[in-house]
This record gives C-alpha cells, structure tokens and sequence, in this order.
C-alpha cells in the first residue's frame, strides 16, 4: 500500500517535472533574430536595444536599418522585450511618448512569425525576430535568444 | 540667504508648518523620495499616459492606408506625414488667492519624413487659449500662438545629424519633452524654466556612439536668430551657443551635462547644468541642477530633485523637492515640496492632482492645489 502511494507520488512528481520541462513558449524555444541574406552579420543584444530603440538607425555601410516589432502583447514579442530589454521594457511605453514628441515612432510591426519572416526576406535593410522554429533558408540568422543551449552569435 | 520667517504671511498654516520644520525640509523631502525609491518592484508600466500600438481608425486610400492611434497620430497613408498633438486644462487654487481654470495648451504636432535621412517637425501651440477665475472672470487676456518647433532634420550617419530651425533648447530633462501628458505633475520646477530660453532659432549638430552597454548622445548649437513667438513679454537672447553630453546606461540610468552661454545686451551670461534620470521597474527618479552666472544681479541657480511610482496601471505617486535661489535681494531663495498623485481613466488621458508646499510666497513657486488633466493624440 505503502509503496503504492510512493510510485503514484513519484509519478505524479515526474508529471510535474515533464510538464515543467516541456517547451511551452516562444522563450522555451529560443528566439531567432533574422536578416536579409545579403546581410550575413553577427549581432549583439545591445546592437538590437539600439535598432529596435531606433538609437541607431543605419547599418554599418550606411543604408537604414528597418527594424520588424512583432504584435504587442504576443509570446514572441514579450519573449523579446524581456530577453533584449530586461528590466527596462517596463519603461518602454514611456520612451515612445517622447519619441513621439520628436515626431519619431516605434518599428513598424507585422503580427506572425510568417509575415516577419516574408518581410525581411525581402528586405535587404529588414531585421526581425520569429520563433526558432520557424526560421527557414531564405534569412539569414544574426543572433540566437533564449534557449541557453543555443544562444550566442 | 534671507530669512523665511521675514516672508512669513500672517495665518498661513503651511508656512507655519515649513517655520517649524526648519533645517529639516530637505531630510524631509529626501525621506519621502527614499520611501517612493524603496517600495518594491512591479511589473507596470512607467508614464504618466500609457498608448497602444493597435489603431483605432483604419481606412485604405489610394496613398495607402490612413490610420489613426491614439498618442501616435494620424499617419496619412505611405506619404510620411503622421499628424498628432496634447492639450492640457488646469486648475490653479494657491493659498489666500482665488481658483483658476485655464486651457493653458493646445498643441499640434506634425512630423513629415519623405526620405529615410529627412525629417521635418512641427509643433504649433496656443498657450492660455481660455481662463475663468471663481469670480466668473472669463477670457483670453494671455493667450498667444507659438511656433514651438520648426525644423528640418538631415542625418548623414548616426554619429553626424543636422538640424536646422526652431528647436528646444536642450538644457536638461525636462524642456526637452515638456508635454504636460508625459510629466508626472501639473506644475513645472522653476529650474526648468526660469534660466533659459525654452527653444532657439539656429543650428544645431547632434548624434550618437555606442560604446558597450551604454548609449553617449551630444548636441552642439548655435541660435543666429528670434524664435516666432506669440507672447509679448518673451524676450529671446540675442545669441546663444550650447552644447549637451548624455550618456544612457543599459541599466536604465542616464546622466546629462548641458552647457548655455547666451548674451542680452552684450552681456554674456553662462549656464552649466547636471542631470540625471534613473528607472527601475514601476520607480523613476529624476533631477536637475543649474546655474547661471552672469554680470550683476543675473546669477542664480537651483536643483530638483523627483521621484514618481506607478502604483498600479492607471495610478501614480510623485513626489518631488525642489531648491531655487534667485539671486536676488527682492526675490530670495525659495523651497518647495510637491506631493500629488495622478489617475488614468483611459489609456491616452491622465489626471494630475498635487499640492505645493513652499515656505514662501512666489510668484515662480504658488503654494497651493494644483490639477489638471491632460492629453496626448
């Protein structure tokens, strides 16, 4: 009886760990920030606070840079906020309202990993982010973010 | 330094109050900005308004699709146009002196960006457009239309920009987005205001490097010539140079040195000021000294410091300390607290409630109830 109860519990504790274990979201998986092929560049988070902050506006041989947002509120874009602004997306909505003030806005933004993922493969200046598993060959992959296991340029 | 007690207006409680604190004031205030600083951290967002991204009016046109989103504007098709603005209506009720409503600004905004390395601004505002006093006095005595801002920017690197027009005097923190939706209170430090001209005519030279976790912005400026202002009484100076160094700390803190000579009647007058803004999670801290020297009476400076906390998503708390010395045997020295909280009913409108406490009177400084309510579109 005694060891009954133990091998349920301990079934039980093992559901727990596997349901815990068990990619659930776009952070889960990691994210993947994208660019145009013909851009075949390796990125820091930092250089990706100053583009999608739009701080830095050109690549480095000159051309704009068109940073992608992804929808707000989506897994994909709170994975990202966190990921990339940390403690700072909080204060997000804030630097936009006076950016506004200078006539300056926020990315555009497209509302699927799909649309982000059509977008920069046709944009040489395009730079987005999807869910790792949705990346294909026709990006190219500047930089992993999230999963420990594949992060890094 | 004069004596508070000679400025003392027989019967004022709140004088009385700043009598007995004395020497305690700052400790005071410097207590009430620790208690905002060390309540714990939230998840909420940080600004007095709060917008979204999604549009509320979406139509497709032959120029595209014209959209409108509130605290974003009009974006008019693929054209590079997007057209928006604030207003704000405040009520002023100082101590021993009658209530005042006024729709102190209405302003619109227009950015026009036809190419990737040009954009144009343009900001009109008509100040004190209507005011009505608890003596049923009614009226536009004050009111005047501003060219805040008229300019034309060219970027040729991040590092090299260009503007060329009317532009805000970048001294500081807070003229630089005064817009009453985005402060945390209906009145402004006297610090903010009181040194410089609030926007310039000329040139000025910007841009940005990158080093490691850290964002370095500079201006150099030069005013050649009269802004277009509406008020009578606004006399610009005759020349001003400036120059402003910034630096952002991925960590959410950010440093400022800002440095003004302008000249009045040949007479030079030099301005140096220190900044700085610091947000973690639902806490934002701010401050700002300045000062002036100059020939004669010209001298004076002062400093403010401030912090504000986003209680929840549509509230808030601020509270700020401010410290002014004129300069000036007529107008002495003055120190203010103001503690007021604000309330968003809907995401692009906030209402601002405060009460100033100085311990005198001032005409730059009104003790007193102060509201407004306010708004970015």
């Amino acid at each position: 009886m005694v060891q009954s109860i133990r091998s349920r519990a301990s079934l039980a504790a093992l559901a727990v760990m596997l349901a815990w274990a068990t990619p659930t979201s776009a952070e889960d998986h990691g994210l993947v920030v994208i660019t145009h092929p013909s851009r075949a560049t390796s990125l820091s988070a930092g250089d990706l606070r100053r583009f999608f902050m739009k701080q830095r506006r050109f690549w480095s041989d000159g051309s704009p840079v068109i940073a992608v947002n992804q929808t707000a509120a989506t897994p994909v874009r709170t994975a990202f906020e966190r990921l990339v602004f940390g403690h700072d997306a909080a204060s997000l909505p804030a630097y936009w309202n006076q950016r506004y003030f200078e006539g300056l806005f926020p990315p555009i933004t497209l509302d699927s990993d799909e649309a982000v993922l059509r977008y920069v493969a046709t944009k040489a200046n395009a730079i987005g982010y999807i869910d790792t598993r949705s990346v294909d060959g026709s990006v190219h992959v500047a930089l992993r973010l999230g999963a420990p296991e594949i992060a890094g340029p | 330094m004069a004596s508070p007690q000679s400025l003392q207006t027989p019967g004022r409680p709140v004088e009385t109050l700043f009598q007995g604190l004395g020497g305690r004031t700052l400790a005071l205030a410097l207590a009430a900005i620790c208690v905002f600083v060390a309540v714990p951290v939230a998840a909420e967002p940080l600004s007095p308004v709060q917008l979204g991204e999604a549009p509320i009016f979406e139509r497709p046109s032959a120029i595209g699709d014209i959209t409108y989103t509130p605290g974003r504007g009009l974006r008019v098709g693929n054209t590079g146009l997007t057209i928006g603005g604030f207003a704000n209506l405040a009520v002023g009720w100082p101590e021993g002196e009658p209530w005042e409503l006024e729709f102190d600004s209405f302003s619109l905004l227009a950015a026009y960006d036809p190419l990737p390395r040009l954009h144009y601004f343009f900001e009109l505002n008509y100040k004190d457009a209507f005011e009505v006093n608890d003596r049923g006095d009614a009226g536009s005595p004050d009111d005047s239309l501003t060219v805040e801002r008229l300019y034309a920017d060219v970027a040729f690197s991040d590092h090299l920009n260009v503007r060329t027009g009317i532009f805000l005097t970048p001294v500081g923190r807070w003229n630089v987005i005064h817009a009453p939706p985005l402060q945390w209170t209906t009145e402004q430090p006297v610090v903010t205001e009181l040194p410089f001209d609030p926007n310039l005519s000329g040139v000025m030279v910007f841009g940005s490097f990158f080093p490691e976790g850290g964002l370095v912005t500079y201006s150099v400026y030069d005013q050649f010539a009269d802004p277009i202002e509406g008020d009578p009484e606004f006399e610009p100076a005759d020349h001003s140079v400036g120059a402003r160094l910034e630096y952002d700390d991925d960590a959410g803190w950010s440093v400022g040195a800002s440095y003004l000579a302008a000249r009045r009647d040949n007479d030079w007058r030099h301005l140096g000021g220190l900044d700085l803004l610091w947000n973690l999670g639902p806490v934002e801290l701010m401050g700002e000294f300045a000062i002036e020297d100059g020939q004669g009476d010209a001298s004076q400076w002062g400093v403010y410091l401030q912090s504000a906390y986003q209680l929840t998503n549509r509230t808030y708390l601020v509270g700020r300390f401010e410290h002014y010395d004129f300069q000036d045997p007529e107008e002495p020295e003055v120190n203010t607290i103001t503690l007021g909280l604000g309330f968003r009913p809907i995401p692009a409108v906030v209402l601002k409630a405060e009460y100033l406490i100085a311990d005198r009177r001032s005409e730059e400084a009104e003790a007193g109830f102060h509201a407004s309510i306010a708004t970015l579109f």
